[in-house]
């Protein structure tokens, strides 16, 4: 009596491990794009759109700005292709990768397994692939690159001030606002000194001179030489108050001098 | 001579024989064909699957060489009407220890291993309802795709009566190794299970019966 008392415990066993299927997480079909300036860090791009011309009407994202984004491919074909408005310009980036389908279970049907991602075509400065298999939950997987802006320094001013005008090494730059907070200002490459001439009006000039380090540099292909400028000190000036808060050039800009007419 | 057959005759109820000191006999004693339960009543009750297992095994005094031959079929049908179905062979193959090697009936408790191989075709149907991209109807087929994997297994067999056996395999598969396929991964694999798990876990209620080949040399008893 003891060998069947075995075998029917057994068979309860046995049919009580019977193979049942998990429901997995779903397809991996979205991607991790990362707008970022070469040579620097982060990017924060205005977006207009995102729109694909092979996907229904619509716009991935639209009105915002994106750092670090997600966007999902196309399951039916394998390539996929994205334009970028910017509103001031348009950009172009063509995608291909593999595509297979997996059968999961009658709860979860089927899902998409995406490998072997690519950049086929851009416009943009700048494309990397830094993760070839999309993941889930998306990481970074394209890097988008966009040449720096490295002769451009921030100055603030204290309070709102009226600037008539103001000149660069006596050379005059288009103002779109005359009452003024915070000013991008051009540095010149050539000199290790910038003159800064503002004209507040009612015959009040002053005069700001700014000293630094410039490092030409070479940022591959896309970008060619930018020179870095660094070590940013204040010369000499007849402003009531100049001082230095951020001692090097970067883009995304910074505010490098704080001010007070 | 110790084991003189007139001394013997005479000498029997005084000797003492010790079961390790007698020498191995690697002939085989028997042929056991059998077959998986489990498969059997699975098929039964389970509309989306259809399968049987054969089994055999022969003895070399506790070593044993196992050949397995399998049918695995799948049919199933998702939530969104997309239709998966899947049938294939698999063979396995390998060796089993015994560790009751005092049991005169040649019960097993054993370990083992095997290596295993399967062919299978699949078919997937359905149809996909993007928000962003769209629909589409896809239509997908795998035709004879390859696949192998390792197994360690411990079971025991039991002897109930006369040329009657019964027994389980717990089995635990491994290395699992698909051929290339185009536009679908596989999703199964018959003998195996799922084809995106590295392992698995498997198990066998089997019966069998077992010819005899010869008679075993009958371990005496001690007086």
């Amino acid at each position: 009596m003891k060998k069947p008392a075995w075998f029917v415990f057994f068979s309860f066993l046995a049919i009580s491990c019977l193979n049942e299927p998990d429901c997995y997480l779903l397809n991996n079909n979205v991607i991790g794009l990362y707008f970022r300036v070469l040579g620097f860090g982060s990017d924060v791009m205005p977006i207009e759109n995102i729109q694909s011309p092979a996907a229904l009407p619509g716009y991935f994202y639209s009105d915002t700005t994106l750092t670090e984004f997600g966007i999902e491919l196309n399951p039916i074909d394998e390539e996929a292709a994205f334009i970028f408005d910017h509103g001031d310009s348009v950009h172009n980036l063509s995608l291909t990768y593999d595509r297979k389908v997996q059968f999961v279970s009658e709860e979860c049907g089927e899902r998409y397994i995406f490998t072997d991602l690519k950049v086929n075509e851009y416009d943009f400065d700048s494309v990397q692939v830094v993760n070839p298999t999309p993941t889930r939950p998306a990481s970074v997987n394209i890097n988008i690159f966009r040449c720096p802006t490295t002769n451009q320094m921030g100055l603030t001013f204290s309070t709102a001030t009226h600037v008539d005008g103001i000149k660069v090494d006596a050379k005059p730059i288009v103002l779109k606002d005359h009452e003024i907070t915070s000013v991008y200002l051009p540095v010149n490459p050539d000199t290790t000194v910038t003159t800064y001439t503002f004209d507040f009006g009612g015959n009040v000039t002053k005069m700001l001179r700014v000293k630094y380090t410039a490092t030409p540099k070479r940022l591959g292909l896309a970008c060619g030489i930018r020179t870095f400028f660094t070590a940013l000190a204040i010369d000499s000036t007849n402003l009531t108050a100049a001082t230095v808060s951020a001692t090097a050039v970067v883009d995304p800009f910074v505010k490098n001098i704080d001010a007070t007419k | 001579m110790l084991l003189s057959i007139p001394g013997l005759a005479q000498k029997a109820d005084s000797v003492k024989v010790k079961a390790d000191t007698v020498k191995k006999d690697y002939r085989p004693t028997g042929i056991r064909f059998g077959t998986d339960l489990i498969d059997i009543v699975k098929s039964s009750y389970d509309k989306t699957f259809d399968g049987w297992e054969l089994n055999a095994d022969i003895d070399f005094d506790r070593y044993y060489l196992v050949v397995d031959y399998g049918y695995w079929a799948r049919n199933f049908v998702d939530e969104s009407g997309g239709q998966y179905d899947n049938k294939g062979t698999y063979l396995r193959f390998g060796a089993d220890v015994n560790f009751l090697t005092k049991d005169p009936e040649k019960n097993m408790f054993f370990f083992g291993a095997r290596y295993a191989r399967s062919v299978f075709t699949e078919n997937l149907s359905f149809r996909l309802e993007d928000p962003i991209w769209g629909t589409v109807d896809t239509n997908l087929t795998n035709s004879n795709v390859r696949a192998g994997w390792m197994e360690l297994t411990t079971g025991l067999r039991v002897k109930i009566w006369k040329v009657i056996w019964m027994g389980y395999t717990a089995r635990l598969k491994f290395g699992l190794s698909l051929g290339d396929t185009d536009y679908m991964t596989p999703s199964d694999v018959p003998g195996y299970g799922r084809a995106d798990k590295e392992s698995y876990w498997g198990f066998n209620y089997q019966i069998f019966v077992r010819f005899p080949v010869r008679k075993a040399a009958s371990i005496p008893l001690k007086k």
